[in-house]
């Protein structure tokens, strides 16, 4: 009997996936985002496979394992000097050039790729799951813990989030440790819960009074049941929007981290292929290559999670989409 | 209690937050380093002698126990004692004095234009919700919002600075064809957009249209003036990419000074400006919206009240308040943003100093720039509540 | 006769405390100290008292605001009542705490206003209906649990099919969400029922079914029914017997026709002059006015409820707060001057 409930249950949830699929596929620049994002994760979960080289190691220098010469670089093309370092160009046998010290920078894409995003998930799944866990039961607790938790997270919200980012990012530096790519995540998170805490916990607050739960509780509704059967559920939605908008910071706050050095020299992110180019200079010698396609890449992970922000909203709020 | 109680409130909370800030800061490096010395006046560091870091551990109490020396650090913070670069050789308070003009210049132009700029955008658009010029405002906004601000500084260094400097690159334009070229697809784009199928019918001129494109063709006159000021003799459109002044510009009188300060501050606030426009605009035009979708506003414009009236006279006013606050309250990212343009333009300000700080190990300076970035946040937030509260005492039940 | 008594509920009282804010707090302890604390408390519900037998419907009306909500909640301890007794088939109920609730709840169930805000919007019809039964575990087997609610919307009118069992509350209208909300009460079988104003946001081509359908339900399940309303015109459709609540308190207590026919209280008096008139021949009191505001349950007035706006109110309204007294057995009234007004009355008529 068991089973079959289950069973129904599943067609049931089936059922309302494809139509939220039907809905989702109405907007335009929802797929879009949807189709960006999945050929770039297919892309940094392939990157071992896509690539001749390994991740950029400690001492490791991808250009003297494939053994060329560099070529100094004579077709004009326009805004570039002609003047070049050691870089390698484009035209050469590595299709996105190297960095000065010779790394391969079509490799580093599909590696800084993976970084990036996985921070961005991880953060963005904690940030969210945290600010549920906190919001919620903040909401339900009330009292002097939800006006405690109130003022701490207004307190992470009202410090200007950048430097404090970099203070912490730095903090490792003084052992002489570097910012790995977990602590960065971590940091993120530490510093946006609150943002997802506050907007789960005033959900929460109003589905607590409406009269449904008042309905569940006249039929002898505990608690957790209540919180688990009518409050979450109607919270998901904004959970995941809320994901992807912290996913979307995540990248940026990752990327601003990163370009400034913070990062894990073991697993470039794209931000520090652009810190790369900083520190070498590359732009002001013309390497174009080693600036263009990370922050492109970068642009283009925040677009995705902005157009799937943009749809998911579209449906959560009917209201939006008639404008 | 009223708007009194609701400002005591904000300023005591304004209060407990920086005290916050200063137990964390004060935290964070004891936790990780046992021995504060090590941090703060640190053995064979290049610019420090062995009397100065005698004198810094007594004055900072580094060899007392951690409650005494919060003590000690609350009191020298609150006698405005930041601490002593060693990296610089001098007072922490004193450098941040020398930096901060160059920060508020900057900050402060690209917020009054990008509020001034942002909230007349947003409010047109969102009077034209729905129309092609709003999809293309939301589209650009996104792409923009998803592109690191820093990438947009080094985009604009590459094309404005680097390589349109004179020196550097034959890729020039002259100002003056720089800006009719300008002006002329501004014109075009005013005549593609009229009503009309034939060019014909499209190039009906009436007064309003005159003089709509009469103002496009004057502002480019009055661009290409102001911009031959920066040209250096040569009438090449490029702009410094690092520093806030070139050395020794002094010689040549202030108002030489003055015009090379304002050439080299420009880029860096056309890129916060444009970050600014966005984010107010698309805030504005949201909160139009709001407004006009509101039932009284709807009566208004079906009475047949001038359009012009309800959207500028009544609508704009109700929209902007919530847009007051938000610079009080982003102050604190906008501050974030400065400190990326302020490392790609090499300017010379707190964001840069915190910056090179935290790159030399400068702990007392990283310490000393994040106290003072905080408290000018803070006291940003609390000055924009206290005039929205004097505006609209509604806020103060919220 | 008093075995049929379902539910009784004696000097009932809910008081709304103001929450104090912090400032306000400070500002007590520190500049108002010794003085008498500033106390407030919205009163809610004030001394009420009736009894519901089975298969009775009693009516509860009054103005927005009058606590009949809260009268409602109380009675099936959704709020915790501040005094008062509730006996629920002979058992005071009022003390008992979550736990012991519980076991009641398959006994009491509630109807409420708005049919849009009382389903989750993220449960089908079948879970909403067999939320109670899944929740006190009536049945060991799911199929059970299916069979009753196919059973309870047939009651109600609506169809069983397996499509209708899984459709979302975003996909019905109104009315069959009101019928579903009618449902879910009526699949525990309970032998009492609040009713919520259940028809006020309906459209009022489809409130008839809704009413008739619960009328039936009600006869044939011999439930004692709670039916709230601020129409009187529901009222004297649906109940056997009524209850006018002014601020907080029932001020006039009888049969449908003898309160409405031949009101005593001022505040009724009024009440009924105002409800357009369907029969144009029927003679009537001429209109009666209520004068002024209505007064918040904040600050009670003095004496009678009623008399800042009164317009029989004399000098001694102002001292005493009258209780209901008896103008016959089965018809109470809450006005201590309630023979001369109706005197009065007649005089006038006379003239
Ligand atoms: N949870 C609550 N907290 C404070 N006051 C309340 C609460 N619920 C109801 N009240 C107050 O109690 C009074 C009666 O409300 P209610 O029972 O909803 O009236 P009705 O249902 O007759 O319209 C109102 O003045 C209302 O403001
Ligand atoms: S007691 Fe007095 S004031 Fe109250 S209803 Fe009766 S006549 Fe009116
Ligand atoms: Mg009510």
């Amino acid at each position: 009997m068991y089973k079959l409930q289950s069973n129904k249950t599943l067609q049931r949830r089936w059922k309302t996936w494809k139509k939220f699929w039907t809905v989702y596929k109405s907007n335009r620049l929802g797929v879009i985002g949807i189709v960006i994002l999945v050929i770039l994760i297919v892309l940094a979960i392939t990157a071992d496979g896509l690539t001749p080289y390994g991740p950029p190691g400690p001492d490791e220098i991808n250009l003297q394992e494939s053994g060329m010469d560099p070529r100094v670089w004579t077709i004009p093309i326009p805004f570039t000097t002609i003047e070049l370092g050691p870089f390698w160009n484009p035209f050469s046998d590595h299709p996105f050039g190297t960095t000065e010290l010779g790394f391969d920078v079509y490799t580093l894409l599909f590696f800084g790729l993976r970084v990036s995003l996985a921070v961005a998930f991880i953060s963005g799944i904690f940030v969210v799951l945290l600010g549920t866990i906190i919001g919620v039961s903040s909401a339900y607790v009330g009292g002097k813990v939800d006006a405690v938790i109130m003022r701490i997270s207004e307190v992470i919200l009202v410090i200007p989030p950048l430097p404090l980012l970099l203070m912490l990012a730095s903090v490792p530096e003084i052992g002489g440790g570097t910012t790995t790519w977990e602590l960065t995540a971590i940091l993120i998170v530490a510093i946006y819960w609150p943002v997802s805490a506050r907007l789960i916990r005033g959900q929460a607050l109003s589905l607590k009074e409406r009269t449904f739960v008042l309905s569940a509780k006249a039929a002898g509704a505990s608690t957790p049941y209540i919180i688990f059967k009518h409050i979450l559920p109607n919270v998901f939605p904004l959970m995941i929007t809320m994901m992807i908008t912290a996913m979307r910071q995540a990248i940026l706050f990752e990327a601003f981290l990163a370009y400034l050095g913070f990062s894990d020299p073991l697993n470039w992110s794209l931000g520090f292929i652009l810190n790369t180019a900083q520190a070498e200079a590359a732009f002001t010698r013309g390497a174009w290559w080693l600036m263009f396609p990370p922050a492109i890449l970068i642009a283009l992970i925040g677009i995705s999670f902005a157009f799937i922000g943009i749809a998911l909203d579209a449906i959560v709020n009917p209201r939006l989409r008639k404008r | 209690m009223g708007t009194l109680g609701f400002i005591g409130k904000r300023i005591l909370f304004a209060a407990f937050a920086f005290f916050v800030a200063l137990t964390f800061v004060f935290l964070l490096y004891r936790a990780i380093e046992n021995d504060p010395v090590n941090v703060f006046a640190p053995a064979g560091h290049h610019g420090i002698t062995d009397e100065q870091k005698e004198v810094l551990i007594k004055k900072w109490g580094l060899d007392k126990s951690i409650p005494e020396q919060f003590i000690i650090y609350l009191s020298n913070i609150f006698r405005g004692d930041l601490g002593y670069s060693f990296e610089h050789g001098r007072p922490v308070s004193d450098l941040i004095l020398e930096r901060l003009p160059w920060t508020l210049l900057i900050l402060g132009t690209s917020t009054i234009l990008s509020t001034i700029i942002g909230v007349l955008i947003g409010a047109y658009i969102g009077w034209r919700r729905a129309s092609k010029l709003d999809a293309t405002f939301v589209t650009s906004s996104l792409i923009l919002n998803a592109t690191p601000l820093f990438f947009t500084g080094i985009f604009f260094i590459y094309f404005l600075g680097y390589q349109a400097h004179p020196e550097k690159n034959d890729w020039k334009i002259p100002y003056p064809i720089f800006y009719s070229l300008v002006v002329l697809v501004i014109i075009f784009i005013l005549i593609y957009r009229r009503k009309g199928k034939t060019f014909k019918e499209k190039m009906q001129f009436d007064r309003s249209f005159s003089s709509k494109i009469g103002l496009v063709v004057l502002l480019g006159l009055i661009l290409t003036l102001i911009s031959l000021n920066f040209s250096d003799g040569d009438l090449h459109l490029w702009f410094p990419i690092s520093g806030g002044k070139t050395p020794g510009i002094e010689d040549q009188g202030s108002i030489a000074t003055l015009q090379n300060i304002f050439h080299h501050a420009l880029l860096p606030i056309l890129v916060l400006t444009i970050y600014g426009v966005l984010a107010y605009g698309w805030f504005m035009r949201g909160n139009i919206i709001g407004v006009l979708t509101e039932d009284y506003v709807q009566t208004a414009i079906s009475k047949g009240l001038d359009e012009n009236e309800v959207l500028y006279g009544h609508c704009m006013r109700n929209a902007m308040l919530p847009v007051v606050t938000d610079i009080g309250m982003s102050f604190g990212s906008i501050i974030g943003g400065s400190i990326l343009v302020e490392q790609i333009f090499s300017y010379p300000g707190t964001g840069d100093l915190i910056y090179t700080a935290l790159l030399n190990s400068d702990y007392n300076l990283v310490q000393g720039s994040f106290i003072i970035i905080t408290a000018l946040t803070l006291l940003g937030l609390v000055i924009a509540e206290v005039l929205y509260s004097v505006i609209d005492p509604r806020v103060q039940r919220s | 006769m008093n075995q049929d008594v379902i539910i009784e509920v004696t000097n009932l009282v809910k008081h709304f405390p103001l929450k104090k804010s912090l400032t306000q707090t400070l500002r007590e302890q520190f500049f108002y100290r010794g003085k008498e604390p500033i106390d407030l408390k919205v009163h809610a519900v004030d001394k009420v008292s009736f009894k519901i037998s089975a298969g009775e419907t009693f009516g509860l009306v009054g103005e927005s605001g009058c606590g009949k909500t809260t009268v409602g909640l109380l009675l099936l301890k959704l709020i915790e009542p501040t005094s008062g007794v509730i006996n629920f088939r002979n058992e005071d109920i009022s003390q008992l705490s979550e736990g012991e609730i519980k076991t009641k709840r398959k006994e009491m169930q509630i109807i409420f206003q708005n049919p849009y805000e009382s389903l989750s919007p993220r449960f089908s019809v079948l879970d909403t209906i067999a939320e109670p039964l899944r929740l006190l575990k009536i049945y060991n087997s799911e199929d059970e649990v299916v069979e009753r609610v196919k059973e309870t919307l047939k009651s109600v009118g609506l169809p069983q099919t397996e499509d209708f069992l899984d459709r979302y509350p975003h996909e019905l209208s109104g009315g069959m969400r009101q019928r579903v909300g009618v449902a879910r009460a009526y699949t525990l079988n309970p032998s009492f029922i609040v009713a919520d104003e259940p028809v006020s946001m309906l459209d009022v081509s489809i409130r008839v079914g809704v009413l008739r359908i619960m009328k039936d339900l009600v006869k044939k399940f011999q439930t004692a029914f709670l039916f709230i309303t601020h129409d009187l015109a529901l009222a004297r459709y649906m109940c056997d017997r009524i209850g006018v609540m002014y601020l907080g308190r029932i001020v006039e207590l009888g049969k449908t026709e003898d309160v409405i026919n031949n009101p005593l209280h001022p505040y009724t008096k009024a009440l009924i002059s105002a409800v357009p008139d369907p029969d144009p021949e029927a003679t009537r009191t001429e209109e009666i006015p209520i004068v002024g505001e209505i007064p918040s349950g904040l600050i009670l007035p003095q004496g009678c409820r009623f008399n800042p706006r009164c317009i029989y109110a004399e000098e001694k309204c102002k001292e005493t707060d009258p209780d209901l007294l008896e103008a016959d057995p089965t018809h109470l009234v809450a006005c201590i001057r309630f023979k001369e007004v109706n005197n009065l009355v007649k005089e006038g008529e006379v003239e």
